[in-house]
């Protein structure tokens, strides 16, 4: 985690913080003739950068709502549509396009593979989709009308001795159930929702996570994660890369400000 | 009913994805409330020849047991939302 920069109260800054994903996202007015044909073109003018292809099913709409229940959202249009993941050669850099979203993820695919940090994210992401753009204006099949914006930051957290009910080590808050005649738990995890203020339009929120899981080796963590999502000012990416930048600052803050001092010193915290 | 507040978060993550998975008695509760309860089909492939006589032909044996099992599809045969093979589309294939 690092400081963006400006006249803003200086940010938390760590040389080793425990990010293991990032994704920049932008969801968008449904595009039903961006179909997986059409994004030949994009295949080729990324094809040197991002060399490897494939095809996920479609992640579903997720627009922020003054309601905290789940609605149903109706979407009107061809069946048949894929999201396809375009990814350089190691795999760290990802690029995902479905009709009505496109997200730019960072992952660390090697141990140790440091977090090239926020203004390098942020600048595939401004590239990536200045190209989408010209992409989906030459081939007519629409405009790039952005109604959501996200970003999300995945931090692994290795707890001592991979006690997974060990949540006070990554929630400063998190008070352990000592006396329970149970002892303590195998597993826990914790959800939080914060309504953000100041940003984009309302409304905007900020979702943190913490849940157990399993790396590809067996070791157990705890992933603690990051996400601020909703309504950009306008629909034009210049309003998009403001909210993403003012969601970045929110995500740093509240990652010192949630996670315990004692875990700072593991994250070698600057500031 | 108390509902639960679930939101769906982090849907672009993917070394740890957290892809939201609708209990299948839920889909299958859907697809019975927007499409009714399916019937058991099956069809029989019979061919006349010139005398009128019904013959049974290798080509339309081996159609319809193809089709048949097709036809034992139930709706989200493919894990999500896919319907099984309309009688329309049984009848182009056999006219075909």
């Amino acid at each position: 985690m690092s400081e963006h920069g400006g006249p803003r109260a200086s940010l938390a800054e760590f040389a080793a913080p425990p990010v293991v994903e990032v994704a920049l996202g932008a969801q968008f007015r449904p595009l039903f003739g961006l179909r997986p044909i059409e994004l030949a073109g994009l295949r080729e003018r990324w094809r040197d950068r991002y060399p490897l292809v494939q095809e996920q099913p479609p992640l579903p709409p997720a627009i922020e709502s003054f309601s905290l229940a789940p609605e149903v959202q109706f979407v009107i249009g061809p069946a048949l549509q894929t999201r396809v993941w375009f990814l350089d050669q190691e795999q760290a850099e990802l690029v995902q396009v479905q009709h009505d979203r496109l997200t730019v993820n960072w992952r660390q695919t090697s141990d140790g593979a440091p977090y090239p940090r926020y203004p390098h994210v942020r600048g595939l992401f401004e590239d990536r989709v200045a190209e989408l753009r010209a992409h989906v204006e030459e081939a007519g099949v629409g405009s790039l009308d952005i109604t959501q914006a996200e970003i999300t930051y995945i931090n692994s957290i290795e707890p001592d001795d991979g006690r997974q009910g060990r949540l006070d080590q990554v929630l400063r808050y998190w008070q352990r159930p000592v006396q329970h005649h149970l002892g303590e738990p195998e597993q826990a995890r914790a959800a939080l929702v914060f309504p953000v203020a100041g940003i984009g339009t309302p409304p905007v929120r900020m979702y943190v996570a913490a849940d157990p899981a399993q790396r590809q080796d067996g070791r157990r963590i705890l992933i603690f994660t990051l996400t601020v999502r909703g309504a950009p000012v306008d629909e034009g990416v210049d309003a998009t890369l403001r909210f993403m930048d003012q969601a970045h600052d929110h995500v740093v803050r509240s990652f010192a400000e949630l996670t315990p001092e004692a875990m700072h010193e593991r994250w070698e915290r600057r500031q | 009913m108390t509902q639960l507040l679930d939101r769906p978060i982090a849907g672009a993550s993917t070394l740890y994805p957290r892809h939201p998975v609708p209990p299948a008695g839920l889909r299958a509760a859907e697809d019975f409330y927007l499409q009714g309860q399916q019937p058991m089909r099956e069809i029989a492939i019979q061919v006349s020849g010139p005398d009128a006589s019904l013959r049974r032909t290798w080509l339309a044996s081996h159609m319809e047991q193809q089709i048949n099992a097709l036809l034992r599809l139930r709706s989200g045969w493919d894990g999500r939302r896919a319907l099984p093979p309309t009688d329309a589309a049984v009848r182009s294939a056999v006219g075909l």
